[in-house]
C-alpha cells in the first residue's frame, strides 16, 4: 500500500494517513504541524533507524525512526 | 489588581518577554520546556500582576506542566491574556490563539520572534491579522527589546478599556454550531451564573476532548455536558473543529500574507547544523563541548581565579579578623567559632565561586545559544536504548545546576512512570553544590589533569542514571516509548545579558546558601567538634564529631577513607553538598583549602580520594531534592527510597571501584 | 563588657543557624521550589504597594 509520494531526488515527502500510529501521538505531531497531507523535507536520517529530522513549515523537529516510518507508511 | 497571563506555545520566547515586561528576572533558555511552573511577576510601572506560563501547543493537556497553563485559565480569572507567537510559524501557533480568543478573556497577540520572520519570503499585515482575529496585534522582537515598549503601553490601555470586541466565533459545521447553541442554552438555564462566552468556550473545549475541562465539568456537575460525552465523540466533533480552525487559521494568513522585499536568508542554522547533528561527529562534538567548559571552569579561568580569592581570604582577611576580634578581647572560644568555624567553613565554601560561576555562564550561554536541542537529539540513540523519551535528557542537563529544579524539570514528561524513573535517576547529576568538593582533590591529586577527572565524574553521573533507568525500565516494565520529537530552534548568537543574568540565577543560590545552609552546617559542625557529652573539650579527638564519625568509620574502610573527621563531614554532607568542603576544613582545623590540600596528601591515595568523590558524587541527594522528590511524586515511600538506594549505589560502586583499583595501582 | 557582648553575639549565632537547620527540615513546604518562592515575594509586594494606595 502506498501511502507517501516522494519527490524525486529531493527527500520531499507528503504524510498521507496516520492509522498506525496511536492517538496520543497523532496529537502530538497535530501540534507541531505534521498532519496527514503535510509536506515534510527530511533534512538528515540517522544511520541504523536512529532519528530523522524534517522540516515543516520552516520548522526543524527531530522524531524518532519508528515514528517517521508510520508517517510514511511503512511497517 | 489586574492580572495578565502570558501564553505561548514553547520556544516562542515568552519569558524573555516576561523579563523585559516586568522587572524581575526568570530563567530563560533557548530550548523547550524551560518554564514548567507558573511565575509571577509585576509589570514595570504599574501594579499590575504578570503571569508566566509554560508553553503549551494547545489548551488540551498532554503533560503536567501544559496543565498548570488550563488550570491557570479555568481558576486564576487573567483579567488580559498575552498571547506569545513565533512570527516564523504563526501557521501552527494559531491554534493556541483561536483557542484563547474563545474564552472570550481579552487577548494581546504579539508577534515575537520578527527578526525570525524577516528570513522568510512572507511578512504579515498586523492591522488585517487584528480585524480577521478580533484582536490587538503587536510585533516584538523581545532579544533585541524592539516593540517592547509599545507592547506595554498597549498592555496598560487594554486593561483600561476592559469592555472590548465580543470573543471570537468560528464558523464550525451545522451538527457542531448545533449542539454548541443547544448546550449553551442548556447550561444557561441550569448555571446562570456562567458567563455566556466562558460557557461557549467550556462547551467546545468539552468537545475537543480537553481533559482537563472533562474533569472540571464533573467537578463542577455540569451534567447539560457530561450526559453528552458519548454522542459528541460518537459525531467526531474533535475532528470537526480542528479542521475548522485550520482552515480558519489558512484563510487568514492568505488574507494578511504580503511578500517580503527585504528577505535576508540566514544561513547560519543550518551552517552550524551540518556539524553539531552529524551522525558521527554529533557525539564526540557534544563530548568535546563539555569538555571545553570544564577546561574553562578548572583549567583556563575558575581555579586561577578561585586560588586568588582563597589567597586573599585565608591570609589577610583572616589574620586582620584573628587580630581585630583579639583586641576586642573577645572570648576564645567565640573567637574560634568566628574564625576557624565560619570564616574558615563557609569562606572556604566561597572561593568556589570563580569555578561554579564560569561553568553556569557555559552553560548559559549553550542553553541561549539553542544547541541544548541538539544535545537532546544526538544523545536520543543512548536514551532509547535504554527505553527513556528524549525528552528525559533535558531535566537530566538542568539538573546539572541544581537537582530540585531538575526533578521539577521531569513535569514536561507524559508517561507518569517514565516521569518517576527520570526523577529516581536525576539526583545522579552532579550538581553545583559539588563542585567544591572535586575542585578541592582534584587540586590535591590530580592537579595535571583536573578537568578530565571532573568530566569524568560528571559522565561517571550519567552513567549510572542511564544504567539504573534501565533497570527501572525492566522492574517497571515500561513499554519501549518511541514518543521523542523535539523542535530544534534556530541558534542565535548568545546575548551577553542572558548569559550574565543565567549565571547569575543559577549561581546566586550557591552564593545565597553561603548565608543560610552552609553557616548553619558550619555553626553544626564546629559544635560538634568543639563538645562532647561531658561539655567543651580541646581535643578534638574527644569530641561529639569525633565520636560519631569514629563509631561509623570502619563501614567507609572498604572504600579506603581512614580519617573520621571525613567520615563526620560526609554526615553534615546530607543537609546541603557544599558543607562537606566547609565541614572538612573546619574538623581538619586549618585555615583554608592550601593547607587542607597538604593534609589530604597524607591522608588518601590518588585511588582512594577518587573513589571517596564518587561517593559523594552518588550518595543521599541533599534534604532540598528529597523533599522536592517527595513534593513532586506525592509520595514519601520514593523519597526515602531514593535515599536509601542512592546510598546503596555509591557505597557500592565506589567499594567495587576502590577494591578493584587496588589490585593494579 | 566584652564578655557579656561575646555571649551575646555567640547566643546570636547559634539561634540564627538552629533557625536554619529548623529550615531545611522544612522545606517540604515549598518542595525546595524556587519559583514558588519567587512567587510568594511579589504577591506579598504587589499586596503592600495596593495597600499603600489606599
Amino acid at each position: 500500500m502506498q501511502l507517501f509520494s516522494q519527490d524525486i531526488m529531493v527527500h520531499q515527502l507528503t504524510t498521507h494517513s496516520f492509522q498506525q500510529l496511536d492517538p496520543l501521538t497523532v496529537r502530538r505531531l497535530e501540534r507541531l504541524g505534521i498532519r496527514p497531507g503535510s509536506q515534510l523535507t527530511v533534512i538528515r536520517q540517522y544511520p541504523f533507524h536512529g532519528p530523522v529530522i524534517l522540516q515543516v513549515d520552516q520548522q526543524q523537529i527531530a522524531l524518532r525512526y519508528p515514528v517517521f516510518q508510520a508517517l510514511i507508511g511503512g511497517a | 489588581m489586574a492580572t495578565i497571563a502570558l501564553l505561548g506555545n514553547p520556544n516562542t520566547g515568552k519569558t524573555t518577554l516576561f523579563n523585559e515586561l516586568t522587572d524581575k528576572y526568570a530563567y530563560v533558555g533557548n530550548w523547550t520546556g524551560v518554564t514548567v511552573e507558573k511565575k509571577m511577576g509585576q509589570l514595570t510601572d504599574s501594579e499590575t500582576m504578570v503571569v508566566d506560563l509554560p508553553g503549551i501547543y494547545s489548551l488540551n493537556p498532554l503533560t503536567k506542566d501544559e496543565a498548570v497553563a488550563t488550570d491557570y485559565l479555568l481558576t486564576g480569572h487573567p483579567d488580559l491574556i498575552l498571547n506569545v507567537t513565533n512570527a516564523g510559524q504563526l501557521k501552527r501557533n494559531l491554534l493556541l490563539t483561536i483557542e484563547l480568543l474563545e474564552s472570550g478573556i481579552p487577548v494581546v497577540l504579539a508577534l515575537n520572534m520578527l527578526d525570525d520572520l524577516q528570513q522568510s519570503p512572507f511578512l504579515f499585515d498586523l492591522p488585517t491579522l487584528a480585524e480577521w482575529l478580533h484582536c490587538q496585534v503587536k510585533g516584538t522582537n523581545a532579544r533585541s527589546k524592539q516593540g517592547i515598549a509599545a507592547l506595554h503601553a498597549n498592555l496598560l490601555q487594554s486593561l483600561d478599556h476592559s469592555a472590548v470586541s465580543p470573543a471570537l466565533t468560528l464558523p464550525y459545521p451545522e451538527p457542531v454550531a448545533h449542539a454548541i447553541d443547544a448546550t449553551t442554552q442548556a447550561l444557561q438555564a441550569t448555571h446562570p451564573e456562567l458567563p455566556r462566552d466562558f460557557t461557549r468556550w467550556l462547551i467546545i473545549q468539552y468537545m475537543a476532548q480537553n481533559q482537563t475541562i472533562r474533569d472540571y465539568a464533573q467537578r463542577q456537575q455540569l451534567t447539560a455536558l457530561t450526559h453528552q460525552t458519548a454522542a459528541f465523540d460518537q459525531q467526531n466533533f474533535e475532528d470537526h473543529i480542528f479542521q475548522t480552525r485550520l482552515t480558519f487559521i489558512e484563510q487568514t494568513l492568505q488574507a494578511a500574507r504580503r511578500p517580503n522585499p527585504a528577505m535576508q536568508p540566514n544561513q547560519l542554522t543550518q551552517r552550524i547544523d551540518r556539524w553539531v547533528t552529524h551522525p558521527l561527529l554529533g557525539i564526540p562534538i557534544f563530548i568535546g563541548i563539555f569538555w571545553l567548559m570544564f577546561k574553562l571552569s578548572f583549567d583556563w579561568i575558575g581555579t586561577p581565579a578561585s586560588n586568588l580569592l582563597n589567597a586573599w581570604l585565608s591570609g589577610p582577611v583572616t589574620a586582620t579578623a584573628n587580630h581585630l576580634l583579639s583586641s576586642w578581647g573577645t572570648l576564645p572560644f567565640l573567637q574560634s567559632l568566628l574564625v576557624n568555624g565560619i570564616l574558615d567553613g563557609v569562606g572556604g565554601v566561597l572561593t568556589f565561586v570563580p569555578q561554579i560561576f564560569v561553568l553556569f555562564a557555559c552553560i548559559s550561554a549553550l542553553e541561549d545559544s539553542g544547541y541544548m536541542a541538539r544535545a537532546a537529539l544526538v544523545t536520543d540513540r543512548l536514551m532509547q536504548m535504554i527505553g527513556l523519551n528524549g525528552k528525559s535528557f533535558i531535566p537530566l542537563i538542568i539538573g546539572f545546576g541544581c537537582n530540585v529544579t531538575g526533578v521539577m524539570a521531569t513535569r514536561t514528561i507524559e508517561q507518569p512512570k517514565e516521569r518517576l524513573v527520570t526523577i529516581l535517576i536525576s539526583p545522579f547529576m552532579s550538581c553545583s553544590a559539588r563542585l567544591p568538593i572535586y575542585s578541592l582533590f582534584v587540586a590535591a591529586f590530580f592537579s595535571r589533569h583536573q578537568a578530565v577527572i571532573v568530566l569524568s565524574l560528571y559522565f561517571l553521573g550519567i552513567v549510572v542514571a542511564l544504567v539504573m533507568a534501565k533497570i527501572y525500565q525492566l522492574a517497571f516494565r515500561l513499554k519501549r516509548s518511541s514518543t521523542f520529537m523535539i523542535e530544534l530552534p534556530k541558534y542565535h548568537v548568545p546575548r551577553l545579558d542572558i548569559i550574565l543574568q543565567g549565571t547569575w540565577d543559577k549561581g546566586k543560590g550557591f552564593v545565597k546558601k553561603a548565608g543560610t545552609v552552609i553557616f548553619a552546617g558550619t555553626v553544626l559542625i564546629w559544635l560538634l567538634s568543639n563538645l562532647s557529652w561531658h561539655g567543651p573539650v580541646t581535643d578534638i579527638d574527644q569530641s561529639l564529631a569525633a565520636t560519631l564519625g569514629k563509631l561509623l568509620l570502619p563501614l567507609f574502610i572498604p572504600l579506603g577513607v581512614r580519617s573520621w573527621e571525613v567520615v563526620s563531614a560526609l554526615l553534615t554532607g546530607v543537609m546541603a553538598k557544599e558543607i562537606i568542603t566547609a565541614s572538612m576544613i573546619v574538623l581538619f582545623h586549618l585555615t583554608g583549602r592550601t593547607a587542607l590540600v597538604a593534609t589530604f596528601s597524607g591522608l588518601f591515595t590518588p585511588l582512594s580520594a577518587y573513589c571517596l568523590l564518587v561517593f559523594i558524587l552518588l550518595y543521599i541527594p541533599c534534604f532540598s531534592t528529597l523533599a522536592t522528590i517527595k513534593a513532586e511524586t506525592g509520595s514519601t515511600k520514593w523519597m526515602v527510597y531514593s535515599a536509601g538506594s542512592s546510598f546503596v549505589i555509591a557505597y557500592g560502586l565506589a567499594v567495587l571501584i576502590y577494591q578493584v583499583g587496588s589490585l593494579f595501582l | 563588657m566584652s564578655i557579656i557582648v561575646s555571649i551575646l553575639v555567640l547566643i546570636a549565632i547559634l539561634i540564627g543557624a538552629a533557625c536554619q537547620i529548623r529550615r531545611i527540615f522544612q522545606f517540604s513546604k515549598h518542595g525546595g521550589c524556587a519559583a514558588c518562592e519567587y512567587n510568594c515575594a511579589t504577591k506579598q509586594r504587589l499586596k503592600a504597594l495596593e495597600k499603600q494606595r489606599r
